[in-house]
């Protein structure tokens, strides 16, 4: 549904993206590594048509998605962006019920059937009780899910979220990365940026890694995240270990710094 | 109403009865707090109207008002109605709204519940014009033209500077607002300092401090539509403000044409600030003070908070107008009295700054 081709951006004279290519099919949870400063970031943008490719393009499902209007791209693909804390405290319901804008003309107002999908959505992601809550007062994970609810209610069909555990406590983390993968199960497109090896290897079914603005590996989490790349990606010597069930990702040192 | 709000059972949906549907039902009727206000705001506008050296009763106002009072004393009554407190009470009505108005919008479209509609510098530039068009020629039609021109201006300024860069637009355009109020604010010392101390001068240093004691039918009468609309255009986009409020990124990939939105709300809370000045001269903190009384009241809901906002506004400069002129033996400026109240409130207000708005 997604189609990345020979993708540049960048900032000004600083060039971020050289050459990007990938695609992601629908229904697909695609978790994309890198390290600080590898263009994550400026990719997830450039994705959501919020920054402008200098060459190449993204398409989704076959259409360039620079041309779309901000209106009619809102309807297939939703933004997660990093929980945040929010200047006002709208009520969690509101927050989720914005997700209905692309639906509704600029000045119409929302009707009690927005409202209604809006619940919908809260009881969804699980935190309907929180509903008349200001978003302000609730917790950093009660807010990503107020996000994502907001996402649900949008109705698109590719997710782009980024960072979605960032800041999370160690078992909201694994409730968000379930949510992630029950949706992409119900035949929601994902697309999360994350740092952690594990969290791709727990809830992605392909990871593409980001160096220096060009794709390293894309494949499954297994194949994809060997012991060479990560230590090329993050200078950390680490390896795959099968645990019972899971496979998951040891650091073991610091690699040398490179010669 | 925190309190209320934590307190609520949870998830009782299509329950008619009891304490926490209730709180459901009334949230849902949004428009209905707002609706509120506005009889009170009528009622404090004829209270207004029976304040004065001549105190008059309800009945002879509405009597007044309607055109059927008989007698000698009609016409006396009459004009001191029409053509004195009425434009007086209008006035203060229109800019306080319009101030509370610019105010609420440009604290959600700049994500800051800190900023007011001074923010891009427009009150700089219009109090700079008005100086300008005093020494120049003293006609007043001339300096509410320069008043307003002026305002304008510096906030074309502040646009300017702030598209510089095409990141961080936000942070670009409220420094390209303090660079534009503050060049203003220099130039308005020159003129100053080249006016005639003895006739200019003061009259500059009376109008920074604001006053409605001037303020004649024709000029409110004008004025007021265009404030009108102003106000309105800003109400119609509670909506995208609510989504603005949530960040520039967040509000384009809700399908929000966040630039024309931004746009159009510097443009029209532009355009009433600067005929607040033109009517009434510098009234500072009305637009930072009211919308966190309105917040308090309703919530930080743009579709509800900025119908508050102005009905708020509308109420608290109609009542700081009255004091005034009626508290004193001598005719205080209103903008001395805006600031003594609207300074300790904003201090108090920084207090809340961690909680979160509303």
């Amino acid at each position: 549904m997604l189609e990345v081709e020979n993708l540049h951006a960048g900032y000004d004279r600083t060039r971020i993206l050289h050459g990007i290519d990938f695609s992601v099919e629908a229904g697909e949870s695609v978790a994309l590594l890198g390290p600080n400063g590898c263009g994550k970031t400026t990719l997830l943008r450039t994705l959501l048509g919020l920054h402008p490719a200098s060459d190449g393009e993204v398409r989704l499902d076959g259409r360039p998605i620079a041309g779309m209007p901000d209106k009619e791209r809102a309807r297939a693909v939703a933004y997660i962006p990093q929980v945040h804390a929010g200047a006002f405290g709208h009520r969690v319901v509101d927050v989720a019920m914005l997700g209905r804008s692309p639906h509704r003309g600029l000045f119409e107002p929302f009707t009690d059937d927005d409202r209604e999908i809006a619940e919908q959505a809260l009881e969804r992601v699980g935190i309907a009780d929180l509903a008349e809550r200001p978003y302000t007062q609730v917790s950093g994970g009660q807010r990503q899910l107020t996000l994502i609810a907001r996402a649900l209610v949008q109705n698109a069909r590719l997710f782009v979220m980024d960072e979605p555990v960032n800041g999370l406590d160690f078992g909201n983390q694994l409730r968000l990365l379930d949510l992630v993968r029950s949706l992409s199960d119900q035949g929601l497109t994902v697309i999360q940026t994350t740092h952690y090896p594990d969290h791709a290897l727990y809830s992605a079914d392909r990871v593409i890694l980001l160096h220096e603005g060009q794709v390293m590996a894309n494949g499954p989490p297994e194949a994809a995240m060997t012991p060479e790349r990560l230590a090329r990606l993050y200078g950390v010597e680490a390896r795959l270990a099968r645990v019972g069930e899971r496979t998951v990702c040891i650091p073991e040192r610091l690699a040398a710094p490179p010669p | 109403m925190n309190q209320a709000v934590r307190r609520r059972a949870p998830a009782s949906r299509g329950q008619p009865t009891g304490t926490p549907a209730a709180t459901v039902a009334r949230s849902r009727n949004i428009a209905a707090r707002p609706a509120l206000l506005f009889p009170l705001l009528l009622g404090a506008m004829a209270f207004s109207l029976t304040l004065g050296r001549y105190p008059l009763e309800l009945g002879q106002l509405f009597q007044a008002l309607l055109g059927q009072l008989d007698g000698e004393q009609a016409k006396l009554v009459s004009d001191l109605v029409m053509e004195i407190r009425l434009p007086r009470v209008l006035a203060a009505v229109l800019i306080g709204m319009s101030l509370a108005v610019s105010g609420a919008a440009f604290q959600s479209m700049f994500m800051n519940p800190l900023v007011s509609p001074g923010v891009l510098g427009v009150l700089s530039g219009a109090s700079f014009g008005a100086a300008v068009g005093m020494v120049a020629s003293g006609h007043w039609i001339v300096v509410q033209l320069c008043a307003f021109g002026f305002g304008m201006a510096a906030v074309g300024i502040a646009l300017l500077i702030g598209r510089i860069q095409r990141q961080n637009a936000l942070i670009l355009l409220i420094l390209g607002g303090i660079i534009s109020g503050a060049f203003f604010n220099a130039l308005l010392s020159v003129v100053k300092y080249v006016a005639d101390p003895y006739d200019d001068l003061p009259a500059i240093v009376y109008w920074l401090m604001g006053s409605l004691a001037t303020v004649d039918k024709d000029t409110v009468l004008l004025l007021a539509i265009p404030m009108v609309i102003g106000i309105g255009v800003i109400a119609s986009l509670g909506r995208a403000l609510n989504a603005l409020s949530m960040g520039e990124d967040e509000a384009r990939s809700l399908g929000i044409p966040v630039r024309a939105v931004r746009l159009t709300v510097i443009l029209a809370a532009t355009l009433i600030s600067a005929l607040t000045v033109v009517m009434g001269g510098m009234i500072g903190w009305v637009g930072l003070v009211v919308p966190h009384i309105a917040r308090l009241l309703v919530g930080p809901d743009n579709r509800v908070l900025i119908p508050a906002s102005a009905m708020i506004g509308g109420i608290y400069l109609l009542l700081v107008d009255n004091v005034s002129r009626l508290a004193f033996s001598v005719e205080v400026p209103i903008g001395i009295l805006t600031a003594l109240i609207g300074i300790p409130f904003f201090a108090w207000a920084l207090r809340n700054v961690k909680r979160g708005w509303g």
